[in-house]
């Protein structure tokens, strides 16, 4: 159905500190797809994003995003993903709707409302992030996420801090982006319990 | 992500912890102050060294409060969002930079003619004082924040920073304290004003691009 590869990574190594990580990785992410990495800690599942975002350079192999090395494509293809990492990127100073108007300032601010409503973040809206718990912060982090119009989600451990409902609910989202021709690649030790997803083991 | 809300953010959060801006006035106002008691409060002595006092007292201020300048953003990932936005991070560092100095800046010039006043300065020669903190603090707060990003993921930073980015304050200190003497002597001070523009104009085009090279190293 979807025969174009998007995103291309081929015989990736990556260099780490004294130790070369990656093990040659390889993979292609179509239109639809979600890919999902597993492995150890320390197997190099961040390093990898990393690498993707162009902040670790490799030590070999290839990375190619629509066809063109991804280093001549690195701009186009930063403006057409969202990298949420371990930490939520969220400023601490800014309350929860000031925070969303910034990643997201043509966004209207009814449907950021709703999206804050879907995720109980109602209340929360003027209040200041360091004012919320872990799993506050979290949510709000998955509201940008959903609001946001990039095609390409990276998600490093996006399932940390979340209960049983969220979870779930991250993953229906997912599978309404991959549904609507987006990609999703991300990092868990937690199985994906209602998608079909491409593995990859490091 | 957009420039202008990337603007209005920083704007906002520097407005919530304005502490850090009073924090460094305060340390600006303290010098000013206790350096004529330390010293000698005649006027025959202040009136001289009143623009040195006031541009070290600048410097040091600069010094101290801008080496947490991307801590913050280091810590809760937003540094890292601002590498990967597909925006560019010299762009946002010179917005980061310029709205800071903006917040300081706006009240130490206000504070200036004050403390002008009570060290004898001459009114012909706070104007070129004026000029050359108008000029010449841009410089100090690019070159800042080179160091700011070279240190942000270190633990104890602070006095490696300030190790690494004073040397770069000599020449416009120098400069700026050599245009104020040049007025009360009434001697030409144009030359040095275009000396401190010059600096600021290559620490203009230089440091947001050093300092994006380190954002980057940092969080690797």
């Amino acid at each position: 159905m979807h025969s174009v590869a998007i995103l291309t990574i081929s015989d990736l190594w990556v260099e780490r500190g004294e130790s070369d990580l990656l093990n040659g990785l390889s993979f292609s992410a179509r239109s639809g797809d979600v890919v999902h990495i597993t492995g150890a800690n320390g197997a190099g599942k961040s390093t990898f994003f990393k690498a993707l975002l162009g902040l670790l350079p490799i030590l070999s192999g290839s990375m190619t995003f629509n066809g063109d090395s991804l280093t001549q494509q690195r701009q186009n293809f930063l403006n057409n993903t969202l990298y949420i990492g371990h930490s939520a990127g969220l400023n601490g100073a800014l309350t929860v709707m000031e925070n969303i108007r910034w990643y997201l300032p043509k966004c209207s601010e009814k449907i950021v409302e709703q999206a804050l409503s879907e995720l109980s973040l109602g209340a929360f809206a003027e209040t200041q992030l360091h004012a919320l718990s872990a799993g506050q912060v979290r949510r709000v982090a998955l509201v940008r996420l959903w609001l946001s119009e990039q095609q390409i989600w990276l998600l490093d451990e996006p399932f940390t801090a979340l209960d049983q409902g969220l979870i779930s609910m991250l993953e229906a989202k997912m599978a309404a982006h991959v549904a609507s021709g987006g990609i999703v690649i991300l990092a868990s030790h937690l199985p994906l319990a209602h998608l079909s997803y491409l593995q990859v083991e490091l | 992500m957009t420039y202008l809300s990337f603007f209005k953010a920083e704007c906002l959060t520097l407005f919530r912890s304005k502490q850090r801006v009073v924090n460094a006035l305060l340390f600006f106002v303290l010098v000013v102050v206790l350096f004529p008691l330390g010293i000698d409060p005649s006027a025959d002595f202040l009136a001289p060294a009143a623009g040195g006092i006031i541009w070290c007292a600048a410097a040091l201020s600069v010094v101290v409060s801008i080496e947490s300048l991307y801590k913050e953003s280091y810590a809760d990932g937003t540094l890292t969002q601002l590498v990967v936005s597909g925006l560019s991070l010299p762009w946002l560092i010179l917005i980061k930079v310029g709205v800071y100095w903006l917040a300081m800046m706006l009240p130490l010039l206000l504070l200036t003619p004050v403390f002008a006043q009570m060290l004898f300065l001459p009114s012909d020669s706070l104007l070129v004082l004026l000029a050359t903190l108008l000029i010449g603090t841009p410089g100090l707060f690019l070159i800042g924040s080179i160091g700011a990003a070279l240190t942000v993921s270190l633990k104890q930073g602070a006095m490696l920073m300030v190790l690494l980015i004073l040397p770069f304050y000599f020449p416009i200190i120098i400069f700026s304290t050599a245009a104020i003497k040049a007025i009360q002597f009434g001697l030409p001070y144009g030359g040095l004003l275009a000396l401190l523009a010059a600096i600021s104009l290559l620490a203009l085009v230089v440091a947001p691009v050093m300092t994006s090279l380190c954002i980057k190293a940092s969080v690797r």
